[in-house]
C-alpha cells in the first residue's frame, strides 16, 4: 500500500489544483481579508461567502511533533513509524502534515520548534500532496 | 427558573463491563435501565423521558430513542438521542434536568449501552472535512489526545512519568472495584514500559474499549426523597464546546473546560475548595491533568506535579476517578463516571469510599477535544 490519495470535493478541487502544481493556496476572505484553514464554504470571521485562493508561505513553524507506532488504515500502516506536525504557517493558519523520513531518524526527534518546509509529493493520477520536509541546521565545519 | 438543587438522582444501574460476546447495545441498555429502576424503587411506567446516546456498535444511530422506547413500551413524553462521544453522558443528563425543571418530564432515564470491544469500533477515524487529516495520516482519538499531551509537555515541561501517575492511581482504584476490567496494579515503570501508541502516548495512557451498559435516572428531588435510596443533589452544571480545532491557537488545551466548570460552581453556588471526589473524564491521562487546571485545583501547568506523589489517590487530597475510570474501570465514555459520584455522594462505594462526600465533581469530554460539561453532585443536606 502507499499513502492515500486524497480525493478532491467542488470546494477543495483549487486547494489540490495548486498543489499539483507545487503551491500551496488556501482561501483568503474578499471582504475581511482572513485566511482560513480548514476549507469552508465561508469566511470564520464575517461568513463572507466571497473569496480567493491565495499562495501561503511553503515553510513553517513545528507546534507539535507526533510519532505513530500504530496504523490506523492500510495505507498507513506500512508506514509507522511515521511523524505527523502540527505546523504554524507565517500567514497564520495552522495545518496537519507528514514528514518525509525515508530513513525513519526522525521519528526518534522531536522537531518543536523547528523551522520545516513544504514539499510535494507526486501521487497516483498527478495529484500533489503536500509534506513536511526536514532539513537539519547544517553542522558546523571541522577543518 | 431555579435547577440548583431540584433535581436528583433516583437510580442508578450498570450492567457487567468489558467483553460481553452475544450481547447487543439495545438489550445491554435494557439490563441497565432494568437495574437502575430497581435501585429508584422505580416502575418502568413511572418514566416518562427517555433519552439515549447510542452505542458506537448501535445500527439505530440518531434514532436509537425510538427504538430504545418501543423495545421497553413505553410512550416517552419527553424522548430523544444525542452524539456528542464522552461530552455525552452529562449533556444528557443536564438535559434531562432542564426537562424536568421545565415541566415537559417528572421521571427522565438517560441510557447508554455499547458492544464496542466486541463489535470491533476502532476510534480511529481522522477529522479534518474537506481535507482529511487521513491524507496525512493524522488520525485516531489518540493522537487528537496526543497533541494536547505534546503542546503541555513543551508548554509547562510535563513529563509521560506524571501521566503515569493518573494511570497508576486509576488502576490502583480499579483495583478496590469488584466491578472493574483491569484490575491488577500497575507502576510508573510499567506505563514506561508500554509500547508507545502515538507518540508521546503509551498504551497505558489509553482507555479501554469495552462492552456494557449503564443508566441513570433522574427526578425531582422531592419525589426521589420518598424513594428507595437518599436523594443525590444535581447542585449546578455547565457545559461549554470549541468548535475550532485548528484555527483556534488554544485549541489543544481544551480551554472551553473553564467556562464549563465555571457556570457549574457558580450554579452549585460552591467552590473547588468545597469538592472532596472527582470523576474526571480520562479518555487519556492527559485529559485529568487539563481538568485538574482548569477545575482550579492547581494553576495552569501545574498539574503534572499535582498529579505527584499520590494525591489523586484514595487517601490524597483529592482522590480522581475511585473507580478506576474510562482507563481501567470500563470505557463507557463516562456514563460510569457519574454511577461512581452517585455512589460516593450516598457513601455506597464500599472500600473505595471518600469520608464525608459533600460534593463530588463529575465531568465529560467528547469529540476532537470539542465537547465538555461539569457537574456538581451534593448530598441531600435535609
Amino acid at each position: 500500500m502507499t499513502k492515500p490519495v486524497p480525493a478532491a470535493t467542488p470546494l477543495s478541487l483549487p486547494f489540490w489544483e495548486a498543489a499539483s502544481r507545487g503551491e500551496l493556496k488556501m482561501q483568503k476572505c474578499d471582504d475581511c481579508g482572513h485566511i482560513r484553514f480548514p476549507i469552508g464554504p465561508a469566511c470564520t470571521k464575517c461568513l463572507s461567502p466571497h473569496s480567493t485562493w491565495t499562495g501561503v508561505s511553503r515553510h513553517g513553524k513545528v507546534l507539535s511533533h507526533l510519532v505513530f507506532h500504530r496504523g490506523y488504515t492500510p495505507d498507513w500502516r506500512t508506514e509507522v513509524p511515521y511523524s505527523v506536525v502540527m505546523l504554524q504557517l507565517p500567514e497564520g493558519p495552522r495545518l496537519f502534515l507528514d514528514v518525509v523520513d525515508p530513513d525513519k531518524k526522525l521519528v526518534e526527534a522531536d522537531l518543536v520548534g523547528q523551522q520545516v518546509r513544504i514539499t510535494f509529493d507526486t501521487m497516483a493520477d498527478g495529484v500533489g500532496v503536500p509534506r513536511a520536509l526536514y532539513e537539519a541546521p547544517m553542522q558546523e565545519a571541522h577543518t | 427558573m431555579k435547577i440548583s438543587d431540584t433535581i436528583a438522582f433516583a437510580g442508578v444501574g450498570a450492567t457487567p463491563q468489558g467483553k460481553l460476546s452475544g450481547r447487543t447495545p439495545l438489550d445491554l441498555g435494557i439490563e441497565a435501565f432494568r437495574h437502575a429502576l430497581d435501585d429508584a424503587g422505580l416502575k418502568k411506567d413511572d418514566v416518562d423521558g427517555i433519552l439515549t446516546m447510542p452505542g458506537t456498535t448501535s445500527p439505530e444511530g440518531g434514532l436509537h430513542f425510538l427504538r430504545f422506547g418501543e423495545a421497553v413500551g413505553i410512550n416517552p413524553r419527553y424522548t430523544g438521542s444525542m452524539t456528542m462521544g464522552g461530552a455525552t453522558a452529562g449533556c444528557l443528563v443536564q438535559m434531562g434536568a432542564m426537562a424536568i425543571a421545565a415541566g415537559l418530564a417528572t421521571t427522565v432515564a438517560c441510557i447508554f449501552g455499547d458492544t464496542a470491544k466486541t463489535g470491533g469500533s476502532r476510534f480511529d477515524r481522522a477529522s479534518g472535512g474537506e481535507t482529511s487529516w487521513a491524507t496525512w495520516g493524522m488520525m485516531s482519538a489518540a493522537a487528537n489526545s496526543g497533541i494536547a499531551a505534546d503542546r503541555h509537555m513543551h508548554t509547562y515541561g510535563t513529563t509521560s512519568r506524571q501521566l503515569a501517575e493518573v494511570a497508576v492511581a486509576c488502576r490502583y482504584h480499579a483495583s478496590l472495584n469488584p466491578a472493574a476490567v483491569m484490575r491488577d496494579p500497575i507502576t510508573v515503570e510499567d506505563h514506561q514500559a508500554s509500547p508507545w501508541i502515538v507518540r508521546p502516548l503509551h498504551l497505558l495512557d489509553c482507555c479501554l474499549i469495552s462492552d456494557g451498559a449503564v443508566c441513570v435516572i433522574l427526578t425531582s428531588t422531592e419525589r426521589a426523597r420518598d424513594l428507595r435510596k437518599p436523594a443525590v443533589l444535581v447542585g449546578g452544571f455547565g457545559q461549554a464546546h470549541t468548535t475550532m480545532n485548528l484555527e483556534q491557537e488554544d485549541w489543544w488545551y481544551v480551554p472551553h473546560q473553564k467556562r464549563a466548570l465555571a457556570d457549574a460552581f457558580a450554579m452549585a453556588g460552591c467552590a473547588t475548595s468545597d469538592i472532596q471526589v472527582a470523576q474526571l473524564y480520562d479518555n487519556f491521562t492527559i485529559s485529568v491533568l487539563l481538568w485538574l487546571e482548569h477545575a482550579g485545583f492547581c494553576g495552569a501547568g501545574e498539574s503534572g506535579a499535582f498529579v505527584e506523589n499520590g494525591r489523586i489517590r484514595l487517601g490524597g487530597e483529592l482522590p480522581v476517578n475511585t473507580a478506576g475510570g474510562n482507563l481501567s474501570e470500563s470505557y463507557m465514555e463516562g456514563w460510569l463516571h457519574i454511577v461512581e459520584g452517585v455512589r460516593q455522594v450516598r457513601g455506597e462505594s464500599g472500600t473505595r469510599q471518600v469520608p464525608d462526600v459533600e460534593h463530588c465533581l463529575v465531568t465529560g469530554r467528547g469529540m476532537i477535544l470539542n465537547c465538555s460539561n461539569a457537574m456538581i453532585l451534593r448530598k441531600d443536606a435535609r
